[in-house]
């Protein structure tokens, strides 16, 4: 029995002989596949139902990586020299450590012994090909066919010829052709979803025959396609891309997308068995998402997908194709500080039912620039606080913090970016910027630490119903650290919780201008309402300026002097 | 959004419900003469209930001797709380749901409505310590009450009620030709610029960070955030 198996998944997966005599084979024993014993049944299997030898490593729970990154036809030799050898003591005993075959296998690897291909007699491949195809009739041409074809019933060629070097070269040089600035590159991987799909049959095929032999194995244990895919692949990116580090977060994400032709064939009956896990989306072409079909291999019972799905898998002629490479390189964070010298200018675009209201607005004087400089895709645009479209922010101005996305550049010298901070100032006299520079998102943090604590300084222009003289505001001058009852104001209700706060204005100064108006200076603790302190807002925050003054008031402008909040440092000019 | 259109530098500045809000009215509530109420719509679609200028209560140096906020046995407006952003526990009013009741020094009893549907935010608590806050200032310091209209009806309340130019041609022997706006000379400088509450809109940029979030100053299709100072 188990040696027609065994010859026939040679006779499946020996690729044809042109091909084995261009690749030289390394040659290692058998016993260097960190497997054991109770991994022969499920090798066994697992080659008859045709499976890549790469899959069957991560069937067998294999993690040592320079297994997978030796060539796949030597995995396969060695995994057929190890099942045809039953009593193979070393195979048997000494595997227990994974640790010491990952040096095992990593250093005959590197041994490189070249294998010369007419050691393989091609007369044993020869001599196989006929015993599968005697029993043949004519309905079984097309399944042969399929047979024949060494692509995996699993992975549908991710881990066999998409691993090869070609492939990598041809990823690396879609990456360079993105004239990126980078440090590190992070793979990742989309896979077309029904690859789910024959895992999970493949699973319950495995699972079927281990569980007779009381072998432990959950279908979490099997190593990811993707991670297996990773350890062969992203190496080779690397090196494709002149040695980048490669690292699992930050630096440029790669992202290398497959797809196959049949995944709706494929998952189609997924969705008669459980409908509710596939609502059609607004916009998706499928809605045979790798997640929608995860979670329906996790509702459906075993016996519900086997009566609608072959176990093993059916072998199939037609390969995963590399749909294409997205390169996204993380965000970068810069800072600064900006003015607003105008009252017609908000701080980021104001739009109302699809209409622009004002021309243009800080966040978009700054980003033109800083988006051609980074060569970035887009922005956020935050800040330590925010003034009103028709308040204008003097002084030091207002620290703000921009994320890049997806920037094409990410080493900007300190010269350059005062370069970009020129630029941007002599693109407008609507704002100005200082202190530009580069900083880690963690900073950004501290740029919204300081905003509660810290004190504001505002002059706003003020209207009195009463004429006044100049005497009657004199008062004002010495009002000390007076505690406002502010609630919520009404212009924000709708969007904040309704409370009443108490703010501290530290000191005020007023300076007359004439009779029914007078500039007022006010120190203030950060998150006091101005406007609803001069106009009284109902009386909703007390006391106000209309109380003090025994009249009615108004606030005509508001200008921010000062945001004290000591984030980013200072950039001496 | 009236408050957003240009001005000429040379008129005169409007005041703070000039600016951000839209005067509605309903004359003669539940057909009784002239007990019109007012109410004023932020650009954010919060509603202030005050009582009309033309109201009796404010006519002929009247004196007001209670307010009470407790409109039922079982129902007082004193003990609505709404909490948290989306203002959870509000007392839902219909059109005609009694605010509160205001007697009079002639012992007369007027009940102030809603006038529209809504969530009630607050009361006035200070018109009950100072009455005559309603006297003086009765569309500012002396207003009734705070009502959130809901997102999508933020339009279609006021479809039942007047509008300023509406109510003026209704209400008889022009009494409100009589409150010309308060004539102390107002600023000739240029008009504070438009802006409701400083609602921003937040760039469609492809990010998995970015969160929009809608305000409700505007119902449209946009998406925004709001300005703070
Ligand atoms: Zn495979």
């Amino acid at each position: 029995m188990e040696g027609v198996r065994v010859q026939e998944a040679e006779a499946c997966f020996l690729p044809p002989l042109e091909t084995r005599v261009k690749e030289p084979i390394l040659r290692q024993p058998a016993a260097m596949l960190p497997l054991k014993e109770k991994d022969k049944p499920i090798v066994q299997k697992l080659l008859s139902a045709g499976c890549c030898a790469r899959c069957i490593l991560r069937f067998c729970c294999t993690r040592v990586q320079a297994a997978y990154r030796q060539p796949e036809q030597e995995t396969l030799k060695e995994l057929l020299a190890f099942i045809s050898n039953p009593q193979d003591p070393a195979a048997l005993e000494s595997n227990g450590d994974n640790k010491s075959h990952d040096a095992a296998v990593s250093e005959s690897t590197g041994d490189n012994n070249p294998h010369d291909a007419a050691e393989d007699p091609p007369s044993k491949r020869a001599k196989l090909e006929p015993s599968e195809t005697t029993a043949g009739s004519e309905e079984k041409e097309e399944e042969d066919a399929a047979a024949k074809s060494r692509v995996c019933v699993v992975c549908l060629g991710i881990l066999q010829e998409f691993c090869d070097t070609a492939q990598a070269v041809k990823i690396a040089e879609a990456v360079k052709a993105e004239k990126y600035e980078f440090d590190s590159v992070m793979c990742s991987v989309s896979l077309p979803a029904q690859l789910c799909v024959r895992e999970h049959s493949c699973w319950l095929h495995v699972k079927k025959e281990v569980r007779d032999k009381i072998l432990v194995l959950d279908k979490d244990d099997i190593i990811p396609l993707k991670e297996a895919f990773k350890w062969v692949v992203q190496g080779l990116v690397s090196k494709g891309l002149g040695g980048v580090a490669m690292v699992n977060k930050g630096g440029l994400e790669v992202g290398v997308e497959f797809t196959h032709e049949a995944t709706d064939a494929d998952c189609h009956f997924l969705a008669s068995v459980c409908p509710d896990c596939f609502k059609p989306g607004k916009k998706k072409q499928s809605v045979f998402t790798r997640m929608a079909v995860v979670k329906a291999l996790e509702k459906i019972s075993e016996a519900k997908f086997l009566k609608h799905y072959p176990c093993p898998p059916t072998r199939t002629s037609s390969c995963c194709s590399l749909q294409g490479v997205q390169c996204l390189h993380v965000s970068l964070f810069i800072a600064g500080r900006y003015n607003k010298f105008s009252r017609t200018l908000p701080q980021t675009p104001w739009l109302i039912d699809g209409e622009r209201r004002m021309e243009s607005s800080v966040e978009e004087l700054i980003g033109a620039s800083v988006l051609s400089s980074f060569r970035a895709e887009g922005f956020n645009f935050s800040s330590s606080g925010r003034e009103d479209v028709d308040v204008r922010t003097l002084g030091n101005g207002r620290p703000f913090a921009m994320e890049l996305l997806n920037p094409h550049r990410s080493r900007l010298s300190r010269a350059e970016m005062k370069q970009l901070q020129e630029t941007i100032n002599e693109s407008s006299d609507k704002i100005r910027v200082r202190d530009l520079q580069i900083v880690s998102r963690d900073a950004m943090s501290r740029m919204k630490e300081g905003e509660e604590e810290k004190t504001k300084s505002y002059t706003a222009l003020v209207w009195t119903r009463k004429p006044i003289q100049s005497d009657d505001i004199i008062f004002i001058d010495d009002i000390k650290e007076l505690t406002l009852d502010q609630k919520t104001p009404l212009r924000v209700l709708h969007r904040r919780a309704l409370a009443v706060r108490q703010r501290v204005v530290h000191s005020m100064s007023a300076r007359f201008l004439d009779q029914h108006h007078f500039h007022l200076e006010l120190k203030t603790q950060a998150g006091t309402y101005i406007k609803e302190f001069v106009h009284g807002d109902f009386g909703r925050t007390k006391p106000n300026l209309c109380e003090l003054l025994q009249t009615d008031t108004d606030i005509l402008e508001l200008d921010v002097e000062s945001v004290d909040v000591d984030w980013p440092p200072a950039i001496p000019e | 959004m009236d408050d957003t259109e240009q001005r000429d530098p040379e008129d005169i500045a409007p005041s703070v419900i000039e600016r951000y809000y839209t005067r509605w009215y309903r004359a003669d509530m539940k057909g009784k003469p002239c007990e019109d109420h007012c109410v004023l719509q932020h650009s954010n679609r919060i509603c202030v209930v005050t009582l009309a200028e033309t109201h009796p209560i404010l006519q002929n140096g009247r004196t007001i001797t209670s307010i009470n906020y407790q409109i039922s046995d079982g129902c007082s407006r004193l003990k609505n709380k709404v909490s948290g952003k989306s203002k959870r526990g509000g007392q839902f009013l219909t059109d005609f749901a009694p605010l509160c009741r205001i007697t009079c020094s002639d012992e007369t009893e007027y009940t102030i409505y809603s006038c529209i549907r809504g969530r009630l935010l607050e009361v006035n608590e200070s018109i009950l310590k100072t009455p005559k806050l309603l006297l003086e200032k009765p569309a500012t310091e002396g207003y009734i009450a705070v009502i959130l209209p809901k997102f999508d009806e933020s339009k279609s309340i006021t479809e039942n009620l007047l509008s300023r130019e509406d109510f003026e041609e209704s209400s008889p022997n022009g009494l409100l030709a009589n409150r010309s706006p308060p004539d102390g000379a107002r600023c000739s400088r240029p008009v504070p610029s438009p802006s409701c509450c400083g609602c921003v809109y937040l760039p469609s940029v492809p990010t998995r960070l970015d969160k929009k979030r809608n305000c409700g100053c505007h119902p449209g299709k946009v998406t925004f955030t709001c300005g703070d100072s």
